[in-house]
């Protein structure tokens, strides 16, 4: 929307309503004290005031901004000025210093659609954080990918097909020379071309045509360049049964049929990548689950568990040895994580990732033992204080009735005694009526030794 | 509504951690197992990322492995996850291409640090027939991050045709669309354009951004969400605009370790090997405000107020130590041992700052700067050629070592040249100009052909003109406004001081004079920058009132770390603007001036 000017335009050139346009030819030659919008007929104070209302107001009606919320002040709010100009944003009052102009919205937001409106530098200040964008690609790409993957799959189809067929055979034949050779001719017709179909070198006498027995081209085999190769079926067969559910017996059993024999299928460089270096892939991921997934493992068992406890307070006893295990199994993990290097058949980005794990708990220990030692020590100091504490507590007794509490307590032992002796003898002539009151005898008895046992404490038998 | 004083920074840091978080952050749902993560990046990345994380930073984000995409001996770990970090450019595409086609890690999630075209997705989807990359992601950091509002594009080097600083060299200018596009995005804008109407460079820089983010090549600036009322604005300068700021010795911390050192733009670290009996620790140390409080603090401070901060932060390591120096008990020391790592990590940063300001100081007093800087700045910091006759006697004096030269070193040639060449651009128009007569009297080659090259590249026919609105200004004094506070009693302090002499401002004597930039942002602020000077292209419409809060300043032939300090100070005096500067490169005297005898050795 274009600005106005005053004077050289009509002043509402928006405003649907004629109606309200009419009054626009009084506006050229106002009276200067009693200018008033000809839209709402509020009294303005100048032209420029005038303009900045119709501009803020009127120019687009769908978006007015409420001004319920303005503050009647005739003070600055920032400087005690005189000033009548309000912030549309937050309402208060501003004399010019303080006053600028920005696009709002019917929401009271900065908006770029919105309508320039006054506000307040404050207002201004309290600018949006920056959202930093991302551009999220993976659809399209699996869109590519899969167009791609749809063109190709009919033809990768056939090819799983005749593979299919290959490992069918090994299951179920008997495998010898002959019943090879035909089955390898059965599999596809072969092409006969004049040059590779790979590097498009032509055929010589020195440059052979070979054919590949899963697709049927012709392709020559040269070793460097790669255009086919034959596969062993020992290492076929172990390629194929990566995707397939066979016993492990029925696996054994093929495995050592195919040791014996040095049979191979010719297969060619295109062939390879359509429908085996899936599989060549699925194997690796399948052979890798190796030691060092396990040191990770480990480790994150061992650090979530710690994060998840509050080590700068011991509950118990038991806790306190929950938690200095976990520091002695880092502590050997460590120690299994250098064996392991020091055994010396890693790779070298093996070696490098273990190094920088064993560095990681290494700082973990760093941080959180001392963390661990000083609540152990507050623990410690705690549980010495409780001692005290009981032993202080204690009342104290006086000497005659240390003794005379002693005198009973071995008159109790005594007691005790007999009544074990005459309990045992009871047994023996099987008086079970009288052994259950003697039972109750003794209980008592032993209750009494203890609570003696208590009251004297330390001092039960020195004299 | 948030509370007064939330509104965002323009902190380029804080971008970047988004964007690490983003790739390397852990995943929200909770069911997928952690694992071992690889991070692979290619020459452009690697010092991206490690200008805004730290190597143990990625250890926390479970990443155990770093390695660039190009290198070949890798081991297969196909047990491992890998992520991406990449600029999507042609080696990139074909070197990721072979890496998915015949895989050594499980599954790929690529992030690409800039916009990346159909045609190359096309290419990467075609070797994907594993179907092992999970993610395509664009996240826009082509540049480097340096402050925390300073950057600078990739490509380090001289942005001029050879013999012709009207032309650009092709591959800054491509790095600089690169890099400029990533960062508006990044920042989430959608700018107007202004530039220099008297540098060609510029122009057709600011043509070439404007033509990427109108011809809807990159959608993404279309699907920017944004509710800014006014538009950022995006302003392309010419360092000839103004040769002067990157010569004048500056005094502050920043400033000063890239003037004398040499700020390293690609790790942002200055190397001290060269220093005697360093340990290993500092031999290369990093500039990282965001790694180093003391920095953070101190890095706009002048050179009086850094000393005697930096012996307040002696006198607090001092006082910490001493209080375990005594270890009487086993407990004080089991309190040092257990804050050992803390201690140690301070002293080396204490060390490294005291190694820094040292050698600075060491340098200030070999090379006479206090001498050559004070004639500097009186010389620049006005642009009235009334004190000639002065001016010309106090610069005879220092280019021939006039005076009792028995105790005095010998001011060098780099310096000498710096200062005739101050002298030839302030005078070049004045009647009694005497360059010529000087240059025969130094009688010395290299002296003219430096003259002739600091002429010829931001000499008055070079310039913008000067007129009434002093937009094309070069020779400023500071604002009144701007005083330095000292009151240190500390013998650097003093001596700063007292050098402003008898004049009764208490201004700074070397730090008289104001770079053009300055000048720039106060009429940006108050919307008056003009058009002649200022052509604006891309999205005019809607402003009127030429309101602005958010300003990208992209300087051509290299910005200075002065130039970033006072971005620094207006962002911080002016609440409600942002403003980040960036160039080709940053600079120091010494670059600018190799660099001018480069470009415009030519006749």
């Amino acid at each position: 929307m274009k600005p106005r000017i005053l004077g050289k335009s009509k002043p509402v050139p928006d405003t649907p309503s004629p109606s309200v346009s009419t009054p626009s030819s009084t506006i050229p030659s106002p009276p200067p004290q009693s200018i008033q919008c000809p839209i709402c007929n509020i009294p303005m104070s100048s032209l420029i005031k005038l303009n900045n209302h119709i501009d803020s107001q009127h120019l687009n009606q769908r978006q007015s901004i409420p001004r319920n919320h303005y503050i009647k002040s005739n003070k600055c709010h920032k400087c005690n000025n005189s000033s009548i100009t309000n912030c549309c944003i937050c309402g208060l009052t501003f004399c010019s210093n303080h006053i600028n102009r920005g696009k709002v919205n019917s929401l009271l937001e900065f908006d770029k659609n919105g309508i320039w409106c006054d506000c307040c530098i404050d207002c201004i200040n309290k600018l949006p954080n920056i959202i930093s964008p991302i551009n999220n690609l993976t659809d399209e790409f699996k869109e590519l990918r899969n167009k791609r993957l749809i063109n190709e799959s009919l033809k990768n189809l056939l090819l799983d097909r005749r593979l299919d067929k290959v490992f069918n055979w090994m299951l179920n034949n008997v495998i010898n020379e002959e019943s090879f050779i035909n089955f390898e001719k059965s599999l596809v017709n072969w092409n006969n071309q004049g040059n590779c179909q790979c590097c498009l070198n032509t055929f010589t006498w020195l440059n052979r045509r070979h054919h590949c027995r899963i697709c049927g081209e012709s392709v020559c085999g040269d070793l460097q360049k790669g255009c086919s190769m034959i596969v062993p079926l020992g290492m076929l067969f172990e390629l194929l049964i990566v995707d397939k559910d066979i016993s492990i017996q029925e696996r054994d059993r093929i495995r050592n049929l195919l040791k014996k024999d040095k049979f191979g299928l010719r297969i060619c460089k295109e062939c390879k990548r359509r429908v085996l270096n899936k599989k060549v892939f699925l194997l690796d991921k399948q052979q890798f689950d190796d030691e060092m997934v396990k040191f990770f493992n480990i480790w994150k068992l061992i650090s979530k568990k710690l994060e998840s406890e509050d080590l700068s307070f011991i509950k118990d006893d038991l806790e306190n040895k929950l938690y200095v295990n976990y520091f002695n199994k880092l502590d050997k993990l460590i120690k299994d994580i250098d064996l392991f290097i020091n055994k010396g058949n890693c790779k070298n980005d093996e070696i490098r990732i273990l190094t920088n794990l064993k560095n990681v708990i290494i700082k973990f220990i760093k941080i959180n033992l001392p963390i661990l030692r000083k609540s152990q020590n507050v623990k410690l100091e705690k549980e010495r204080q409780k001692l005290q504490n009981i032993i202080n507590d204690r009342p104290k007794l006086s000497k005659r009735e240390l003794r005379e509490k002693r005198d009973k307590l071995i008159v109790l032992n005594e007691q005790k005694f007999l009544v074990t002796e005459m309990y045992e003898t009871f047994k023996k002539q099987r008086r079970f009526d009288d052994l259950k009151t003697l039972d109750i005898n003794l209980e008592d008895i032993e209750k009494e030794i203890n609570q003696l046992n208590l009251e004297l404490g330390d001092e039960t038998f020195t004299i | 509504m948030d509370t007064i004083n939330t509104f965002g920074e323009m902190d380029l840091y804080k971008v970047a951690d988004r964007y690490v978080e983003e790739m390397l952050g852990k995943d929200n749902d909770t069911s997928k197992k952690s694992s071992i993560r690889v991070l692979l990046l290619d020459r452009h990345t690697s010092s991206i990322i490690s200008l805004v994380s730290t190597q143990s930073d990625l250890l926390q984000k479970e990443v155990y492995l770093v390695d660039r995409l190009e290198n070949s001996e890798r081991d297969k770990l196909r047990n491992l996850e890998c992520i991406c970090f990449l600029k999507p450019d042609d080696v990139t595409i074909t070197n990721l291409s072979q890496e998915i086609g015949n895989p050594k890690y499980s599954n790929y999630q690529i992030y690409f640090n800039n916009v990346a075209s159909k045609s190359r997705l096309e290419r990467l989807a075609e070797s994907d027939d594993l179907e092992i990359v999970n993610k395509v992601v664009e996240v826009f950091q082509d540049y480097y991050v340096l402050n925390k509002s300073l950057f600078t594009i990739t490509s380090i080097g001289s942005p001029y045709m050879i013999n012709n600083t009207s032309l650009w060299d092709p591959n800054t200018l491509e790095s600089s669309i690169e890099g400029l596009i990533s960062l508006l995005l990044s920042l989430n804008m959608k700018p107007i354009i202004r530039y220099e109407s008297n540098s060609r460079v510029a122009s057709k820089l600011a043509n070439a951004i404007n033509y990427e983010i109108t011809s809807g090549k990159d959608v993404i600036f279309n699907q920017l969400k944004s509710n800014k009322d006014v538009p950022p604005l995006l302003l392309i300068l010419d360092r000839k605009n103004d040769p002067i700021t990157p010569l004048l010795f500056p005094w502050t911390y920043q400033s000063m370790i890239n003037e004398v050192m040499g700020i390293n733009n690609v790790r942002n670290s200055v190397d001290l090997s060269h220093l005697s009996n360093i340990s290993e620790e500092l031999r290369t140390v990093l500039m990282n405000q965001t790694q180093d409080l003391f920095y953070e603090k101190t890095m706009f401070m002048n050179f009086g107020d850094l000393s005697s901060y930096l012996k307040q932060y002696v006198d607090e390591y001092k006082s910490k130590t001493k209080t375990n120096s005594n270890i009487s008990s086993i407990k004080d020391m089991k309190y040092f041992l257990e804050n050992y790592p803390e201690y140690k990590k301070m002293s080396l940063n204490l060390s490294k700052h005291m190694l820094i300001s040292s050698e600075i100081d060491k340098q200030i007093n070999d090379l006479r700067v206090w001498e050559t800087s004070e004639f500097e700045q009186n010389l620049c910091s006005n642009s009235d050629t009334a004190h000639h006759d002065e001016d010309l006697k106090e610069l005879e004096t220092l280019l021939f070592d006039i005076g009792d030269g028995k105790n005095k070193k010998i001011i060098n040639d780099e310096i000498k040249m710096k200062l005739l060449g101050l002298y030839a651009l302030k005078y070049e128009s004045f009647h009694a100009n005497q360059t010529n007569t000087l240059l025969k009297r130094l009688n010395n080659i290299k002296f003219d052909n430096f003259v002739k090259a600091i002429i010829k590249y931001g000499g008055l026919k070079s310039r913008m003109k000067n007129s009434e609105n002093n937009e094309g200004n070069v020779f400023n004094k500071i604002g009144s406004s701007n005083v330095n506070s000292g009151g240190a009693a500390n013998h650097v302090v003093q001596l700063f001081n007292n050098f402003s002499g008898s004049s009764n401002e208490d201004a700074n004597a070397y730090m008289q004079f104001e770079p053009r930039i300055k000048i720039l942002l106060d009429k940006i602020k108050q919307g008056k920058l003009s058009d002649v000077n200022f052509p604006t292209i891309g999205e005019n419409s809607n402003n009127p009132k030429n309101v602005v809060r958010e300003v990208v300043v992209f300087m051509i032939g290299g910005v200075s770390y002065e130039e970033t300090r006072i971005v620094n100070e207006f962002n911080s005096k002016n609440d409600g603007f942002r403003v980040v500067i960036g160039g080709t490169q940053t600079i120091n005297s010494k670059q600018f001036m190799e660099e001018i005898s480069e470009v415009c050795s030519g006749n």
